[in-house]
């Protein structure tokens, strides 16, 4: 018959044996960086709430009405002093805390319009935005209905508002 | 096994599996860190916010009444642009009571017909 003897070591070697084929286990797979390949991550993140924004911007008061995208690009002229609210609204918008000076987002926003004499596409940056050094961005954009003259001879086109965001 | 007390062997066994059960527990922790990868990824390819914008500018030229060149020139100011800084190829027909918008950015493909 079997010896009843050495129960104890038994069982020991085996809950060791297991034991240290999970802890080979763990540490293999603990190798997961976080690395610069990951910040897609943070990038859907920031296309949310960076298209989020700009709908929201878009989205007129009351039913019919204008929205604000389209009022601050048809008071765009050459000196371009009314983009500033634009982009007062928009940082306002991307904020976490509205109202609080908003976590380090930057932006910056250029329309695009096509040209109807010859189709082509032209562009026109908004003056007071941040300025753009090579950092990893997310673009996003909106359609945006405006009667500008400056957008083109046609008296209402639509013209496409692409706004770069940036974490710092 | 002479002088050792045997006692509480199930005890130890216990407290043996618990730690096992605790190293699982710490696997799945660990796994979880890398859970958001693919769904970032998949939100980014797809161009949700890009259609939903299309179709509300569409409606909204029907809203304010646009008919005939008017439409086609708003029609063709949204084929090029997106062509140019979406890389999407966007078609858009409109008539008295039919809508047909065409959107493709070689991921993904939509088509919507809305009869008015």
């Amino acid at each position: 018959m079997v010896n009843e003897a050495g129960q104890l070591y038994t069982i020991e070697a085996i809950s060791a044996g297991i034991l240290m084929l999970v802890t080979a286990y763990l540490v293999l797979s603990t190798t997961n960086l976080y690395t610069p390949g990951d910040r897609h991550i943070n990038d859907m993140q920031l296309k949310q709430i960076g298209n989020d924004a700009l709908a929201m911007m878009d989205a007129p008061d009351t039913y019919g009405g204008t929205g604000n995208l389209s009022r601050y690009l048809n008071s765009i002229d050459e000196s371009e002093v009314s983009v500033a609210p634009l982009y007062a609204e928009l940082h306002n918008s991307l904020a976490k805390t509205p109202g609080v000076t908003p976590d380090n987002l930057k932006v910056n926003g250029t329309v695009y319009w096509r040209d109807p004499s010859d189709n082509s596409v032209m562009s026109r940056t908004l003056e007071g935005g941040d300025i753009y050094h090579r950092e990893n961005t997310v673009t996003v954009h909106r359609w945006v209905l405006t009667n500008n003259s400056a957008f083109g001879d046609n008296p209402t086109k639509t013209v496409l508002l692409e706004v770069r965001i940036w974490r710092v | 096994m002479e002088g050792m007390n045997d006692d509480g062997q199930w005890i130890i066994l216990m407290g043996f599996l618990v730690c096992i059960g605790l190293f699982f527990l710490a696997v799945v922790v660990n796994e979880s860190t890398i859970v958001g990868r693919t769904t970032a990824e998949s939100v980014l390819d797809f161009s949700k916010s890009d259609i939903q914008d299309i179709r509300g500018q569409v409606f909204e030229w029907k809203n304010l009444g646009m008919t005939g060149s008017e439409l086609a020139n708003s029609s063709t100011d949204l084929s090029r642009l997106a062509m140019y800084r979406q890389g999407a190829r966007i078609n858009i027909t409109a008539d008295l009571n039919k809508i047909t918008i065409h959107y493709n950015n070689g991921v993904t493909e939509y088509d919507e017909k809305i009869f008015l």
